[in-house]
């Protein structure tokens, strides 16, 4: 049974990360290795002469080539990693945040017809976000806000805030109300209460919630290529800007970029990987 | 004047009418146990003197002064809570200091200090000052609990069954302490709890509650041997009051089959309610006869159960006094410790 378990799971593994193994391969590749007729997934420390060997020549110039700016694109990969930093980080700040005082107002007070608000901020998420994508254009152009920082910024906030609410909600109803109470009895007024004992608390709540919103922030593609397609590029939409350039797909950069990219959520995820569950499931799991 | 008055504070929780009409005033050093079974409002009395919930009308008091209205900061009270007690997440120093550091209060650091001090060896629990507070046992959970209540030296102690959830030999220890602090800070108590022991042991006068409503308000010993109603007689006791249908002729009191159980007055219902204490009940000495059911050894006493007249009366008698079960006694109670309610 454990043998059968453990093939699974190394099963599951070769699956899963083979992607990101030969993402990590390309990275190290010359252009003319990543299109080579024959497949090339042995990385040597010298050069290779036979084409038809699965031999490569591993380099890191690719990584060094990061700050290029490549035909089709006005900025560097590093450009577009700076603005996908400030948009993914902004938003979720700013998801949080609402998130977390919308939630401990449904949590702590008798909001009059509670369950149908927290209905409809949950409604939200019912439409595939990029049904209304032409409308939001329309909005945006009006509005000045095509190709900021600003417009993805508000944007992701708004789609991350109903995962946000609920999730926040989910954790907030877990710390004792008495917690409160005992401050609001030792002399804190309700705001003081909120933040010197319950955010304290919910600060997993948070870390997790953070990670949900950067995650779909971070790797939106959709509105990022329709309204940001230039000025604050983000990285998935600067990729995809990539296509048809007159000198071709720059795969050992795209690559190498990629994989800086996920690093980031990587890291985060692992920090919070044990409260993701309670996350996942609106916080319903005791500890 | 009175640290505490309550006139007519009612206060409804959904359906639930939590609180009607309490009225009572708590004197400036006094002990004042809430006794009541679950539900009975005691919490929810608390709550609202604290400032958690808003009596619905009636007026509160504390030093004279209404506040009804006010926010729980400015009563200047300490509430220790029957569930929860501590920030698991702080060290046992940071919870005791959490009330002094309330923005309201602008204590210097060195004030802070002292105080935490104070209260630490007051409840010796100095050693645990460097704990985090999910390290702590039940008995010093509760102990560091009560501590935040004392640091402040708020003007009234709120307490919510702070010894319950502990056990029987810590919950006397503390039972004893805990009485003997209140004395010496010289601060009124509000204290409520479900068992009865505890209410007659700690309080100075005892406040009987069911279902929001007061029944009697007195001495321990008052509310003890000269209950109101059956209701409070029911609630005081272990082993239980005994509660027997009577009908009454120039005998005195007969049991429902027709037994003399003790005189009458002469001027007594024919039909009443009758209550004697079980440690009232004599196994001898009566004119009517009686069988042991059972008997239950308590150490210094034991308990008898009786079958005596078509009625089950429980008597508390020495260990010393032989008896068995199947034993025929001619048991008897005498006339001033019978409590009579018209039936």
């Amino acid at each position: 049974m454990k043998l059968v378990r453990w093939f699974v799971l190394l099963a599951y593994l070769a699956l899963a990360a083979a992607p990101l193994a030969w993402m990590a391969l390309s990275s190290l590749k010359r252009r003319d290795d990543t299109i080579a007729p024959h497949a090339k997934f042995l990385p040597a420390s010298s050069a290779v002469d036979d084409s038809a060997s699965p031999w490569f020549e591993a380099t890191l110039a690719a990584y060094r080539d990061l700050g290029a700016v490549h035909a089709g694109a006005q900025e560097s990969f590093l450009g577009h990693l700076g603005s996908s930093v400030v948009i993914g980080l902004l938003s979720t700040v700013a998801s949080v945040a609402l998130g977390t005082c919308c939630a401990y107002g449904f949590s702590r007070f008798r909001v009059p017809g509670a369950k149908d608000w927290l209905f409809f901020v949950l409604s939200t998420r019912f439409l595939p976000p990029l049904a209304v994508v032409v409308p939001v254009l329309i909005m945006y152009r009006a509005l000045d806000l095509q190709g900021t920082h600003l417009g993805l910024i508000v944007l992701y906030t708004v789609f991350n805030l109903s995962l946000a609410v609920w999730l926040m909600k989910g954790f907030l109803d877990e710390i004792p109300r008495a917690f409160e109470e005992a401050a609001l009895v030792d002399g804190y007024s309700r705001g003081q209460a909120f933040l010197r004992v319950v955010l304290p608390e919910a600060r997993t709540g948070m870390a997790v919630t953070a990670v949900f919103c950067l995650i779909s922030a971070w790797n939106e593609y959709g509105f990022a290529m329709t309204l940001n397609s230039s000025g604050a590029v983000t990285v998935p939409a600067y990729f995809a800007g990539l296509q048809g350039n007159i000198e071709g797909m720059p795969w050992p950069q795209i690559a190498a970029g990629a994989l800086v990219f996920v690093a980031p959520i990587t890291v985060f995820t692992v920090l919070v990987r044990k409260s993701l569950l309670r996350g996942m499931t609106f916080g319903t799991i005791k500890q | 004047m009175s640290a505490l008055e309550l006139r007519g504070v009612s206060k409804r929780l959904g359906a639930v009418q939590a609180l009607s009409d309490v009225s009572f005033e708590l004197g400036a050093h006094e002990f004042l146990v809430v006794l009541g079974p679950t539900g009975a409002g005691k919490t929810t009395l608390l709550r609202t003197v604290a400032g958690l919930e808003t009596p619905d009308s009636g007026v509160l008091r504390l030093g004279g002064v209404d506040v009804a209205q006010r926010a729980p900061a400015e009563r200047d009270v300490a509430l220790v809570f029957q569930n929860f007690s501590l920030y698991p997440s702080k060290t046992v120093r940071e919870n005791l200091a959490f009330p002094l550091l309330a923005p309201g209060r602008r204590l210097a650091a060195a004030e802070v200090d002292e105080r935490v001090r104070w209260a630490a060896q007051l409840l010796r629990i100095e050693r645990l000052l460097e704990r985090p507070a999910r390290q702590l046992s039940g008995g010093e959970m509760q102990r560091v609990a009560i501590g935040r209540a004392i640091v402040r030296r708020p003007r009234l102690f709120l307490m919510d069954e702070p010894l319950t959830n502990l056990d029987a030999k810590l919950r006397e220890e503390l039972r004893v302490e805990l009485r003997e602090l209140a004395r010496r800070l010289e601060t009124p108590v509000l204290w409520v709890t479900h068992d009865a022991a505890e209410a007659l042991s700690m309080a100075d006068r005892v406040a009987v509650l069911s279902h929001g409503r007061i029944l009697q308000l007195d001495t321990p010993r008052t509310v003890y041997l000269r209950p109101v109603s059956p209701l409070v007689a029911r609630q005081l006791g272990s082993p239980p009051i005994n509660l027997i249908e009577v009908r009454r002729d120039e005998a005195g009191w007969r049991l429902p089959s027709g037994e003399p159980c003790c005189s009458a007055a002469g001027d007594a219902p024919r039909e009443a309610l009758l209550g004697f204490r079980p440690e009232h009940v004599r196994l001898e000495g009566g004119s009517s006869d009686a069988v042991v059911e059972l008997v239950e050894h308590l150490g210094p006493q034991q308990v008898v159960v009786l079958r005596w007249g078509g009625a089950t009366v429980h008597a508390a008698v020495p260990s010393s006094v032989d008896v068995a079960v199947h034993q025929r006694v001619r048991p008897t109670v005498a006339a001033e410790h019978c409590l009579v309610w018209p039936r």
